[in-house]
């Protein structure tokens, strides 16, 4: 409701671009600079933002006779630090300095004030409503000093954040513990504590015409490859939007391929891939007031690995890899291939699982494929119910469902009993996949293969299959060919992708991420090797 | 530029190599072995000599004219008005062959797998990748084939673990029982199928990174492809016997029949003509993303993608049309066909060199 | 005759959607060269499925080339 409402004005604003006047609709003031009279100021905050109860206006007096007024959001701004470190100052102000001077004009206040008594970091000065408007309403305390058409800002920012949690999507069994918050300070500084490095550069821009939210692009600069970074400035930069509330939205708008259910941006709530990312050459979006940060360029490889890859010995890393390539077959092909061999190919069956199949499917009203779309629909109905309900309730319907499709729906004679364990073990692959967007990819697929294979059998699936590997080889994410290492094929890269090789052996970047001038990642001769001389030291005297 | 794209030197070997192998190694085994008896296998070595002599020929044309397709220097060298005449020659021949190949595929696909599918539909449906991939380009196509190979190889190598106990070494003997006479004549076929039709890769070198190792890479997934293509007719002669790879006409599809494992992993041909599901599948593409380019190169347009759906349609009839039966196309692979395809592989090509090379034109 | 029909509707679909997008990009040439070989594709495929007797293009080139093929295949059948 808001968000049509809100785009219809940004619509008329676009439509009355150049008329100064109509402005006002989003642009805070029609006036750009401040006045000089404290009061006048006051009231113009006070009208232009309707009076709203939560902004706190604190008038006091500086050094005798001038008017001040401290003006800031109430639950945005840290009273404790604002009254402690500036206004305590600022009335304390009269004793000392002014003492020494008679008639101190209001400019001369001012700078005493920034330079001598505000006591923490980030103090600036404002001299336009945009921007005070925007520091007030991103927490800053505003200082107004009468008879002086500037303003300080210091930043008082502060309220009540939730704490960093244990992530809730990408869970590992060994592997740092912590997430991402909504608040990007906090994002911006859980990876600076993994990455000490001055090269690991941050850039802020402020995108959402009404929201005006805060995104912060994050790169390693000499490892990610410049032009990259360039392209992710651009897109960025492009983007005008009344309002950014997660960052699927940015995700939805700076994603290289639009027609395709695969995704060619990386999310993540963990500091620690994100920091991998990083150090493979990646650029990190960060946006305030999601979790959720977005990592480009990606490959598919991409979401088909996990962070405990890393963090466990490599020989089980590489199992778990192929295990989720097998997966994504599985969840994938697997109805499909049953539906294509119960009704075309029975042949391939062994003839006592066939006779035993048909057995089954005796007395069932539908053909397999019919059969399998509705098991398929009805799993994915009960997948729904189980994310939205609240989880008292989400007991309740894996019971249902489980005794629904799995008991009843048998014995009632509606689909047979190895339709079931087909749905069912295809579900149970499907969250095998690592990355939800890869996963929500696949599930629509499924449908499409699915269809193709109880028209045409395995021909279908094989025509299906076609069409898939040419779309994901026509993928590009920022200009990566989304199936790399793999095709274009690259040798030496691909001892981190389909398997994970030992930590000293995966010795270099991928070039293709990376910037190629320095790929080397450890020294020479990392192998651990057994000591050398006299190993029975410890065998007994 | 018409096409932008650049192809890796390795990737311009694996579509050679699936080029070559395509819908030959479906269909040649049967005619070869009904030509050259046991020793079926001894031609298709042979062919790698002929293999070697083509690929210099064709490496020394496109080097000599680096950067430019056969249809572009094939109006330099002859002039404007007989040079079209040849471009539309080779368009119509790759359209042609398109729907020889597509045909191949939809008899082998009604035949053995879906024997109550209309042939029409089959085309149709597998023509839905092919302009897809057409109309993505070169490079897609390419990588494509890069992502399709490894499952070729390891589907292949599976295949022949799994029928090593159904090999009978007997089949294959006596070897050369009346000299190297019989073997010759099996390498008629092949000259023209598939050998000939990889003349289609003088469109293709232009986009290929690292000319100076064409020929290398060309040669080498050439005669890897000649190899494979060996050990298919061999191994078929000595599953199924000289009489029975004669009679049929997939005789790869009937030797993947005989795989039988514990009596629980058996009768799994399906996913053996999933090989030349793929194998087709990129020869087909490569020669209708070819006929397509050359169209445009031809006259100039600005993009190879305007023709794709006129051209589409037209192989579509024109694989209908083609033969009646599979009789008919083993009939006219051992006979016409080579000459015909000679006549694209050799004949023009070389003729293109010579009056090159009298002209003193270069690149 | 439906499936002449369905190649006319096909056809004509496609002259509709791609040549307006060649006219509007201002491409004379590629229409012609695009509408050209449409109508010689659609003409083809209408005459294959009305099932006229138009000639083959593997017998054509079966009886241009029959001088040639008659002593290679006297050849290649030819006993030991």
């Amino acid at each position: 409701m808001f968000s049509t409402y809100l785009k219809g004005k940004i619509k008329k604003k676009k439509a009355s671009r150049g008329e100064s006047q109509e402005k006002q609709d989003l642009q805070p003031f029609k006036e750009k600079k401040l006045f000089e009279d404290l009061k006048r100021n006051i009231e113009t905050v006070k009208t232009e933002l309707g009076h709203s109860n939560d902004i706190v206006i604190r008038e006091f007096r500086v050094g005798g006779n001038i008017q001040a007024a401290a003006l800031f959001t109430d639950g945005l701004s840290d009273q404790v630090t604002l009254s402690d470190f500036v206004i305590k100052g600022l009335m304390h102000l009269q004793d000392e300095a002014l003492s020494l001077e008679q008639n101190i004009g209001p400019e001369k206040i001012m700078q005493i004030v920034k330079e001598q008594l505000i006591t923490f970091g980030d103090v600036q000065e404002v001299s336009d409503w945009e921007q005070l408007f925007k520091r007030m309403l991103s927490g800053s305390s505003i200082l107004l000093f009468d008879g002086c058409d500037k303003a300080i800002s210091a930043a008082t920012k502060g309220g009540e954040q939730r704490g960093v949690t244990e992530p809730s999507t990408q869970t590992v069994i060994r592997g740092p513990r912590e997430a991402f918050t909504e608040s990007i300070r906090i994002n911006t500084s859980l990876l600076r504590r993994i990455i000490k490095s001055p090269k690991l550069w941050l850039e802020e821009r402020t995108i959402g015409e009404v929201t005006q939210t805060q995104v912060g692009i994050m790169y390693l600069k000499g490892i990610a490859n410049e032009e990259i970074v360039q392209e992710v400035r651009d897109r960025l930069d492009r983007i005008q939007i009344d309002a950014i509330l997660e960052s699927g939205y940015i995700e939805e708008l700076i994603q290289d391929e639009i027609w395709s259910p695969f995704p060619t941006v990386y999310n993540t709530e963990r500091p620690d891939v994100t920091a991998g990312g990083l150090l493979e050459g990646r650029v990190a979006i960060i946006v305030d007031g999601t979790p959720f940060v977005l990592l480009v360029p990606v490959v598919l490889n991409s979401f088909l690995q996990s962070a405990e890859d890393y963090y466990q010995r490599f020989d089980l890393g590489s199992f778990l890899r192929l295990l989720r390539f097998a997966s994504l077959f599985v969840a994938l092909l697997f109805p499909s291939l049953y539906v294509a061999i119960t009704t075309f190919h029975q042949e391939m069956l062994p003839t006592s699982l066939m006779l035993h199949l048909s057995a089954q499917r005796e007395g069932v009203p539908f053909p397999p494929i019919i059969e399998a779309l509705l098991m398929e629909i009805v799993f994915e109905v009960l997948r729904e119910a189980g994310v939205r309900m609240p989880s008292a309730v989400g007991n309740t319907i894996s019971i249902v469902g489980a005794l629904v499709i799995g008991q009843a729906a048998v014995e009632a004679g509606i689909v047979a009993p190895a339709m079931v364990i087909v749905v069912s073990f295809t579900a149970i692959a499907n969250f095998v996949i690592p990355a939800i967007s890869l996963a929500i990819a696949v599930r629509l697929l499924r449908f499409g293969l699915l269809i193709l294979s109880g028209t045409l059998g395995m021909f279908g699936v094989a025509v299906g299959l076609l069409v898939l590997v040419l779309h994901l080889a026509s993928i590009r994410s920022f200009g990566i060919p989304y199936l790399s290492p793999f095709a274009p094929f690259m040798r030496n890269q691909q001892r981190d992708a389909l398997f994970r090789f030992p930590q000293w052996a995966m010795d270099t970047r991928p070039p293709f991420i990376s910037d190629d001038e320095d790929l080397v990642r450890q020294g020479n001769n990392q192998k651990p090797e057994k000591p050398q001389g006299d190993q029975s030291r410890h065998d007994g005297e | 530029m018409i096409e932008n794209g650049k192809i890796s030197l390795l990737q311009f070997g694996i579509a050679v190599y699936m080029f070559a192998l395509g819908s030959t190694a479906l269909l040649a085994p049967s005619i070869i072995v009904s030509i050259a008896k046991q020793d079926g296998w001894i031609s298709v070595i042979f062919c790698m000599l002929v293999i070697v002599a083509f690929v210099s020929l064709w490496s020394r044309l496109s080097k000599r004219y680096p950067g430019q397709s056969m249809i572009q220097y094939g109006e330099r060298i002859l002039g404007t008005w007989p040079g079209k005449l040849v471009g539309l020659i080779y368009i119509w021949y790759f359209l042609y062959l398109s729907s020889l190949v597509l045909r191949n595929l939809g008899d082998f696909i009604t035949t053995s797998v879906l024997s109550q599918t209309p042939i029409q539909f089959v085309h149709i449906m597998f023509m839905i990748p092919v302009l897809y991939g057409a109309y993505l380009g070169l490079e897609v196509i390419a990588r494509t084939g890069e992502v399709l190979f490894p499952w070729i190889l390891v589907i292949f190598s599976v295949t022949i673990l799994l029928l090593l106990k159904n090999i009978d070494p007997g089949q294959v003997l006596p070897i050369l029982p009346d000299g190297l006479l019989m073997p010759l004549k099996g390498v008629y076929p092949l000259l023209g199928f598939p050998i000939s039709e990889l003349v289609v890769f003088l469109l293709v070198i232009p986009f290929v990174k690292g000319q100076n190792k064409i020929k290398k890479y060309f040669n080498l997934y050439f005669l890897l492809a000649a190899a494979t293509g060996a050990c298919i007719v061999f191994i078929s002669i000595s599953v199924l016997g000289v009489d029975v790879t004669a009679r049929s006409t997939f005789s790869v599809f009937d030797m993947a029949k005989e795989i039988n494992v514990g009596n629980f992993f058996e009768r799994v041909e399906v996913l053996v003509g999933g090989i030349w599901m793929m194998t087709i599948f990129v020869k087909l593409s490569i020669c209708f993303y070819a006929a397509n380019l050359a169209t445009a190169q031809l006259f100039n347009l600005r993009s190879y993608r305007v023709t794709l759906l006129p051209f589409g349609m037209f192989v579509l009839a024109l694989s209908i049309l083609g033969y009646k039966n599979t009789a008919e196309s083993a009939w006219f692979i051992t006979t016409a066909y080579p000459i015909y395809s000679l006549f694209h592989g050799l004949v023009i090509p070389a003729l293109l060199l010579m009056i090159g090379k009298l002209r003193r034109l270069k690149g | 005759m439906r499936a002449v029909v369905a190649i006319i509707v096909v056809g004509s679909a496609f002259f509709l959607w791609q040549g307006r997008m060649l006219i509007r990009q201002k491409r004379k040439k590629e229409w012609i060269v695009f509408t050209v070989s449409l109508l010689i594709a659609m003409a083809l495929y209408i005459s294959v499925g009305l099932h006229l007797s138009i000639p083959s293009p593997t017998e054509m080139i079966g009886n241009w080339l029959e001088p040639f093929i008659k002593p290679i295949v006297k050849w290649t059948e030819g006993g030991y």
